[in-house]
């Protein structure tokens, strides 16, 4: 106590030296007072932070760059079978100036990414005088805890969405694709951007027209008869004429849309309806309908398909030779080129081009399609012109635009454009009027006769009352047309009695097998899938197949 | 204030129990805080073997935080003489230590803080404040008793020059820590109005001149008065996301987000992994200590130990109260460590030097306490 003598200068009494501290005391109180109003403020400040669920306030956030994630709705078919969502994923960044050592570094990723380079990585994680760079986009949550265990200095990840097709392959040249931004670059994908953004802003989900089941069954019947006949590709529409609503697109080979770079340039094509194909005697009905729409003929008139015909000089000839002159119905039932082309010239440059502009041969699609292609279809208007068109040579269009004009003969002569968005029930689809309900009514029959007697036979489904056309194009080669190249198609509407979809399928150069019989042609490779693609989807549709009435009972077949 | 003080077992002894237990166990519970957070906090670079190990930085805090303990343990038992000589040492040394670091150290995150002494590195700026509040205590009490005698020109002037070492670093958010102290020490020693106004000028005068001085202090209070910088977003982020039970512990995410999240941000770390419960507690304990240290100063009966307890505790409430309201956005941006819970040597120590003194100083003696009005 001795030192503690020396501050104190006199032995006072406690009472003394109380009143000497006695201002002190009450400054003290009004320090703690000072210091306990503190901290009740940081404890008051403490609570609201935490009860506010955001901390920056409205205008920080806005300050604030929005994280660069696009978010693109959900994609599903009519019955609400999702096609395409985003899922997130993680992108792996570095900070150079934080990393360690660049070496130890790439070399450790490479052991979780062999696919990655260590030269390259290397390149990367110098790069001195950038703040962030990229290394690998696309890691999964299980592969960024990977990354993490690595414990390595200046590796980071930024959060990203992911364009993610759960179904794979399938209906994948309809959706299309997005790149790694979300930034849609095929497909209904791109053809429907501005909506598929918009709708993911709000949440919702964009509904498409397709049925997954459908596409299914026509993508599987597609790639059998693709195989089977070793064609080139292939393509197929199945569309609900009445409301336009495309039902199933499919182009094959298949595209798996997850992968679209893994595959060739043949592959991503969509060969619905980027490709471009004469399509031959698919379009011969359409040059029996005109020209009786003008009462231009009358479905009892017989052609002369013996006499060798020329037209300008050149001789146009039919795939087989007849021995009697051909009814109008027999024209279309065993596609004649001579009759069609006897009936066009009728028809003329100029309704021909006014019919064909109203069926929407003339121009691209409307399918929400970016790929829809315009036509090939120069219009010359000389008589050899007019008379090849009669029989579907000389203009090119993708087989969404020969499915659309097909639509005529399920809608009592009216065309509907087709859609890849489901339409709602009360919503009627535009019609665009081309023929008269009666010149319909009696192409139903003449097609139902060109499957029950004619070169369509193998599409006849019993119950299912098919009618259709086949079409067998032989495609433009180096000298002329090419005998031993050719598209091979088949156009069906069904059922007869009540017309409401339409079938529409080719196959790219498919070669003379013997499952085939033989042949290349639209009637022994296209039509046997469009008949196995009906029977199997009419249960789907809700059709009722009505097995007793066979081939026989076709309205118009006794026209034949 | 019924407690030991003033019971038989206690009076007129030096030694025992004679400490305020309440602020043994509140420091000590701040410490056991540290170190829990010292496990949630520290880089997640330190999960690299090299580095080593996982808890490398956790080691250490705890190596820090018994030091700690030591110093604590060792001072609490000087004598008041001995307080104000070992303060006065340290003092001297904190100044030759802040010298050869802006002479020879090199700059650390913008600022030549910190003194390389082979593994570790100190920061003498932490030993320098309680060495200096004490000094200030000494000067003013002896002015108190002694009229003639120059305590206040003294403190000024040694606020003045370690102000200007402090500024030369720079380190402006200390410079206006000490400034605050001395203020308030000035003022417990009784001003005159007259003084006290002036202080209040230099109050006023002091922030605007840092802020038209210093660069980085215009950007720090510039980006206050406007958006919160990045840190500070980060941390008000992760105190929302702890919300009233936090993230759990490990769980989460400023600790990787920011690089000294585990000294200057601890706050938010506690925060967003423990909750509002936490944070909470938090600033209880600093209440609790707040309340301990001034409720022994005010009955201390000798002006030096009356004004050291008192302007030491309110250092170290005051770094607390700074360090929080950076974390919560209620004051601009400034590295301050929250006392005994940060990770961090100097920081640790000069904390421990703190409660060691303030212990010391109100240890229950003869003598020492004015009689509560109640007890006599």
């Amino acid at each position: 106590m001795k030192p503690h003598a020396r501050v104190e200068p006199n032995a006072e009494s406690a009472e003394g030296r109380a009143v000497e501290a006695a201002p002190a005391r009450g400054a003290i109180r009004m320090l703690a007072l000072c210091l306990f109003a503190a901290f009740l403020l940081l404890g008051g400040r403490a609570v609201q932070l935490a009860l506010r669920e955001d901390p920056l306030g409205a205008s920080a956030a806005a300050a604030q760059p929005a994280p660069d994630i696009v978010i693109r709705a959900d994609l599903t078919d009519r019955n609400g079978a999702l096609l395409a969502t985003d899922i997130s994923g993680y992108a792996l960044t570095a900070q150079p100036a934080r990393v360690w050592n660049p070496r130890e570094t790439a070399q450790r990723l490479r052991t979780l990414f062999p696919d990655l380079e260590e030269a390259a990585l290397l390149r990367r994680l110098t790069e001195r005088n950038r703040a962030l760079v990229y290394l690998r986009r696309g890691l999964t949550p299980p592969q960024r805890a990977a990354v993490l265990d690595l414990g390595l200095a200046g590796i980071g990840f930024e959060e990203e969405e992911r364009r993610v097709y759960p179904n794979g392959a399938l209906a994948g040249h309809v959706l299309g694709f997005a790149d790694r931004d979300l930034n849609a670059l095929a497909g209904v994908e791109r053809g429907l951007d501005a909506r598929i953004r918009a709708a993911g802003e709000t949440g919702a989900r964009v509904r498409l027209s397709l049925d997954v089941r459908v596409q299914h069954a026509v993508e599987q019947e597609l790639a059998r008869a693709g195989r089977a006949t070793r064609a080139k590709g292939g393509a197929a529409v199945v569309l609900d004429a009445r409301t336009g609503e495309t039902l199933a697109l499919a182009s094959w080979p298949a595209l798996d849309p997850n992968f679209p770079g893994a595959a060739s340039d043949a592959v991503r094509l969509n060969r619905a309806a980027a490709a471009r194909f004469e399509m031959g005697s698919t379009i011969k009905p359409f040059t029996v309908a005109i020209a009786l729409e003008e009462r231009l003929t009358r479905p009892r008139e017989r052609f002369d398909v013996v006499t060798p015909y020329a037209v300008s000089g050149r001789p146009i000839r039919d795939l087989h030779p007849f021995d009697a002159p051909l009814s109008l119905a027999e024209v279309l039932a065993e596609s004649s080129n001579v009759g069609a082309a006897q009936i066009a010239l009728r028809i003329g440059a100029a309704r021909q081009r006014d019919y064909f502009a109203r069926l929407g041969l003339l121009r691209a699609s409307p399918i929400e399609l970016p790929e829809s292609a315009a036509p090939i279809a120069p219009m010359r208007g000389d008589p050899l012109s007019v008379a090849v068109l009669g029989y579907g040579h000389g203009m090119a269009n993708s087989l969404i635009s020969v499915a659309e004009a097909y639509t005529v003969f399920a809608n009592d002569g009216a065309r509907v454009a087709p859609t890849l968005l489901a339409r709602d029930p009360g919503d009627a689809a535009p019609r665009t009027p081309v023929f008269s309900p009666e010149t319909t009514h009696v192409l139903i029959g003449m097609l139902r006769g060109a499957v029950t007697h004619g070169t369509g036979e193998h599409a006849d489904v019993p119950g299912l009352e098919i009618a259709g056309k086949t079409g067998s194009a032989e495609k433009p080669g180096a000298a002329g047309y090419d005998p031993d190249r050719m598209l091979s198609s088949f156009a069906a509407v069904f059922p007869a009695s009540n017309p409401r979809y339409v079938i529409v399928l080719a196959l790219d150069e498919p070669a003379r097998t013997e499952a085939a019989g033989g042949q290349a042609t639209g009637g022994a490779t296209a039509a046997p899938p469009v008949g196995r693609i009906a029977a199997r989807i009419a249960p789907l549709l809700g059709l009722r197949v009505e097995p007793r009435r066979s081939a026989q009972d076709a309205p118009g077949g006794d026209d034949l | 204030m019924t407690d030991i003080p003033f019971s038989p077992a206690t009076f007129g002894t030096t030694r025992g129990a004679a400490f305020d237990r309440p602020l043994i166990v509140t420091t000590l519970v701040l410490i056991a805080v540290g170190l829990v957070l010292s496990l949630a906090a520290t880089p997640t670079i330190t999960q690299r073997l090299d580095a080593g190990g996982a808890f490398a930085l956790s080691i250490r805090h705890a190596l820090f935080a018994a030091a700690g303990l030591g110093v604590i343990g060792a001072v609490a038992f000087f004598t008041p003489l001995m307080v104000r000589r070992s303060a006065f040492i340290v003092l001297i040394g904190a100044f030759v230590l802040t010298l050869m670091a802006l002479a020879f150290a090199p700059e650390r995150n913008g600022a030549a803080r910190w003194l390389d002494m082979g593994p570790i590195s100190i920061q003498p700026s932490e030993f320098l404040k309680p060495a200096l509040v004490v000094f200030w205590a000494w000067m003013l009490a002896e002015q108190m008793r002694r009229p003639g005698f120059p305590g206040r020109t003294l403190s000024a002037a040694t606020f003045a020059l370690a102000a200007a070492l402090l500024l030369m670093q720079p380190d402006v958010g200390q410079s206006a820590l000490l400034f605050a102290i001395m203020a308030v020490m000035l003022t417990l020693s009784g001003l005159s109005a007259r003084m006290l106004a002036a202080l209040a000028g230099v109050t006023m005068i002091g922030p605007l001149a840092a802020y038209w001085t210093f660069p980085h202090v215009r950007a720090r209070i510039d980006a206050f008065l406007g958006e919160p910088g990045y840190q500070v977003s980060r941390a008000l982020e992760a105190i929302a996301a702890g919300g009233l039970f936090g993230r759990g512990p490990g769980e989460g995410v400023i600790k990787r987000q920011l690089p000294d999240a585990h000294a200057d941000f601890v706050y938010a770390v506690a925060a967003e992994e423990f909750g509002l419960l936490a944070s909470i507690g938090l600033i209880a304990l600093y209440v609790a200590f707040a309340w301990r240290g001034l409720s022994r100063a005010s009955r201390l009966i000798d002006p030096f130990s009356q004004l050291a307890t008192a302007g030491l505790t309110a250092l170290i409430c005051a770094q607390a109260a700074v360090h929080i309201a950076v974390n919560t956005s209620l004051a601009p941006a400034k590295g301050m460590t929250l006392p005994f819970v940060s990770y961090g040597g100097s920081s640790m120590l000069g904390a421990a030097l703190s409660v060691g003194f303030i212990l010391a100083l109100t240890r229950t003696r003869p003598g020492a306490y004015l009689y509560p009005e109640r007890a006599s």
